[in-house]
């Protein structure tokens, strides 16, 4: 029995396929080791690489539903790939369990019964927490920085709805970039110029990083405090964004860090990561949400196919939906899916962090 | 005919000046003629050269200029391949088509030849286009996966009837690092081949071949030539080393009537400053040689002007040291010699003259001695001389009788004398005045 994973391996600075994949055979191994599925069935891992490109996601999805031993797909990082891979799971009635993209429209996509599930978080929820530590800071007027792709898109139609909440601060400019920009200085110098003072950033690594740079090049007084959405924290920014980040309030969503985590699940994710991939300390999960999203939704996977008792994938879907309360990493799902939510976190699981000297992420509320 | 022939004939043998004028004007009309045929030769070679030289300027400009159009589209292509918002569409599935539709739109409305450009996906698949026409589908042509592998940039000529220009480059995903699709312009390559033809000199044919079997791609035919009738020129077109497996070559080609069409000005040119020439040879030749002749009639003149005024003290003027002023001055000796005879002649003629008259003093002083009437009558019968015992015989002065008939004086013996005459044969008449 396989379920596979399609995320974006051949992204040169991306860490977030990476992190899945450890938080995936973690599990895997786990529930191998439980006795398997199925009355001992073995569950294994079947990797694609779609570099985060959509067109490429679709094909190994294609790929991999042809498989009759794929019971459902991981996806990665990219809102994208994983949008043009809805219609696609949905023709072909295959569970598309998503694990960190974060498009609202990935779950919202209005087609029933949806085969896709996430494990993750929303861009509504995102921008949500970014807005509330805007206020937190005192900023009244804020500016968006968005990429010009479908999770921009996603992140300022939330950003539009929170903004519109009493209280909230003002949006005092948005600004655009493409992937692949080599500079950003020109939108945040007309984010600036436009009184914000404290920038929202939708973000991966490379941009966040480009960002930083140059922020930091500039006197102190003219340097934002940024808020960003967690896609710098799926690849090496704090390294590509070093020494800089040390001179810019840097702020970045997050559902899960293993920094002070103390409880049962955290420490056994935690040897195996020490065990498997010689990872011996908290401080240096690579993506920890990815570790941790994956690692949990591949329990719930293998609940579902148990309580189905077939790899028929419509069954499993089914399946899913009536899932039983399960205490995993992140949290307790007290259930996780419903016919009418796929949504396995929620907003509450929300919480800012900060990059630490080492580059380890903290809560930004961690005790000290 | 015959009339002007022979006024021909008369004007021809009146002067030597006229003669000589005819021979120059033939003498002329020899040369101009071997010279109009070697300047025609040679103005043939040199047209012929100078057509070849302006094809081959032209097929450099038209090479130079096609290179640039070839080159300005793969760097067209090449800098939109590698431009963030066509690597950001590629990426962004849901909404590319809202930005990147109309910024490739955008490209094609300032594109001189439509152009069509098209993001694929790494299937060759079509994402977006910038043409109102059906997506074009690559994913069977046979350069994607090398392209795919390689990145290299393909360039393929592509069609038949309407042959294109089909630049294909990988977009490659930020950070990734690989092609993850293609960003595909296919220019047709006439109205390309237009835009470069339109600065020629020449008004020549001009195709464009490709080197798959020297396909012929495009062509702008100002007139159909007829094989082997033309000059032509061909060259390759040079461009960057990506693009040089199209082994694009041009063919200008233009009619030697073309080519020639100055040969005739140039003819009419020559011919005219030949007729020229020799009117004004035989012009120079004629009053040359008139103005020569000069002399010759001065000296007809006078020998005119003597023989009718009898007059030898006539002086020849200088004419020169030339043949004809010696011919002068012979004339003037000659003259000088006659005007001596002359006084010898009348110097003679004056002292017969003075023997006469004292000859016949004395005659006529006889006859006044004599007694007996004399008569002297002449052969013709008339009275010469009458003297003075003849006036008292007859009664009449000698005046009156010199000059008249015998017969009217001596009728009697007048007719005796005939009749004796007649006796004796004699032919003898006396006079009846």
């Amino acid at each position: 029995m396989l379920v596979g994973l399609d995320a974006e391996f051949g992204h040169a600075t991306s860490t977030s396929a990476q992190a899945i994949e450890q938080g995936a055979r973690i599990a895997i191994d786990e529930v191998n080791r439980a006795g398997g599925m199925l009355g001992g069935r073995q569950l294994a891992l079947e990797t694609r690489d779609n570099r985060g490109v959509p067109t490429r996601a679709v094909q190994n999805l294609r790929d991999l539903a042809a498989n009759p031993d794929v019971v459902a797909v991981l996806t990665g990082k990219f809102s994208p790939a994983v949008l043009e891979c809805v219609p696609v799971a949905q023709q072909l009635r295959l569970p598309l369990l998503a694990t960190w993209s974060a498009a609202d429209g990935i779950v919202d996509h209005r087609q029933a019964p949806s085969y896709v599930f996430r494990l993750s978080l929303r861009d509504d929820w995102a921008i949500e927490a970014m807005i509330r530590r805007a206020r937190a800071i005192r900023a009244r007027r804020i500016a968006l920085l968005l990429p010009n792709t479908a999770w921009g898109r996603s992140s300022l139609a939330a950003a539009e709805r929170h903004l519109r909440m009493p209280g909230s601060p003002k949006l005092a400019a948005t600004g655009w970039y493409n992937w692949g920009d080599k500079t950003l200085l020109a939108q945040y110098q007309q984010a600036r110029v436009a009184g914000a003072q404290a920038l929202l950033l939708v973000a991966n690594e490379v941009e966040g990083s480009i960002l930083v740079n140059e922020m930091a090049r500039l006197p102190a007084t003219e340097r934002l405090p940024v808020i960003s959405h967690w896609g710098v924290t799926g690849g090496r920014f704090f390294a590509m964004a070093s020494p800089a980040i040390r001179d810019v309030d840097f702020a970045v969503v997050q559902t899960y860090s293993f920094v002070e985590a103390d409880d049962a699940v955290a420490q056994r994710v935690l040897a195996a990561l020490r065990e498997r991939y010689g990872i011996d300390d908290p401080r240096r999960v690579e993506s920890p949400v990815g570790v941790a999203h994956a690692y949990d939704m591949v329990h719930l996977l293998a609940m579902a196919v148990n309580q189905a008792g077939s790899t028929d994938r419509p069954r499993v879907r089914e399946a899913l939906e009536r899932l039983p309360g399960h205490q995993g990493l992140v949290r307790l799902y007290r259930p996780p899916f419903s016919a009418a939510r796929h949504e396995a976190l929620d907003a509450a699981n929300v919480f800012l962090a900060r990059y630490e000297a080492d580059g380890a992420l903290v809560r930004l509320d961690a005790r000290r | 005919m015959n009339s002007s022939e022979g006024t021909l004939s008369r004007w021809f043998s009146r002067s030597i000046a006229n003669r000589l004028a005819v021979a120059t004007a033939t003498g002329i009309a020899c040369v101009v003629l071997l010279l109009a045929a070697l300047a025609y030769g040679q103005g043939r070679t040199l047209l012929l050269h100078h057509a070849h030289d302006e094809l081959r300027g032209d097929a450099a400009l038209l090479a130079q200029r096609l290179s640039l159009l070839l080159e300005a589209s793969e760097t067209e292509v090449a800098g939109l391949a590698a431009n963030s918002l066509v690597g950001n569409a590629l990426l962004d599935s849901s909404g590319r088509s809202a930005y990147l539709g109309p910024f490739l739109r955008d490209l094609r409305s300032r594109s001189k030849f439509a152009a069509t450009l098209t993001l694929t996906d790494h299937l060759g698949k079509a994402l977006v286009l910038n043409a109102p026409a059906a997506a074009p589908d690559f994913r069977r042509a046979p350069w994607l996966e090398s392209l795919m592998s390689s990145g290299k940039p393909v360039v393929r000529l592509s069609g038949t009837e309407q042959p294109v220009l089909l630049l294909a480059y990988a977009v490659v995903v930020p950070n990734s690092m690989l092609p993850d699709g293609t960003l595909v312009l296919e220019v047709p390559l006439a109205p390309m081949f237009a835009e470069a033809m339109m600065p020629l000199r020449s008004n020549a044919s001009a195709r464009l071949f490709g080197s798959e079997g020297g396909t012929e791609l495009a062509s702008l035919r100002h007139d159909e030539i007829a094989p082997g009738s033309g000059l032509t020129v061909s060259r390759d077109v040079g461009v960057a080393e990506s693009m040089a497996p199209l082994g694009l070559r041009l063919e200008l080609t233009v009619a030697r009537a073309e080519a020639l069409r100055g040969l005739g000005t140039m003819t009419l040119t020559i011919g005219a400053v030949g007729i020229l020439t020799l009117l004004l040879g035989a012009w120079i030749a004629h009053a040359g040689m008139h103005r020569s002749l000069r002399p010759l009639r001065t000296l007809a003149q006078l020998s005119e002007r003597i023989r009718i005024e009898q007059r030898f003290d006539v002086a020849v003027p200088d004419c020169g040291r030339d043949e004809i002023g010696e011919l002068a001055r012979s004339f003037d000796h000659l003259m000088a010699s006659v005007r001596e005879a002359q006084h010898d002649l009348e110097t003679k003629v004056d002292l017969r003259t003075a023997a006469l008259e004292h000859i016949r003093a004395r005659l006529d002083a006889v006859q006044r001695q004599m007694n007996d009437a004399l008569l002297v009558i002449a052969a013709n019968g008339c009275i010469d001389s009458f003297s003075g015992a003849a006036e008292r015989l007859f009664g009449c002065t000698s005046a009156e009788a010199v000059g008249r008939g015998v017969g009217r004086l001596l009728p009697t013996w007048v007719s005796l004398v005939a009749r004796s005459a007649v006796a004796v044969g004699a032919d003898f008449r006396f006079g009846a005045r």
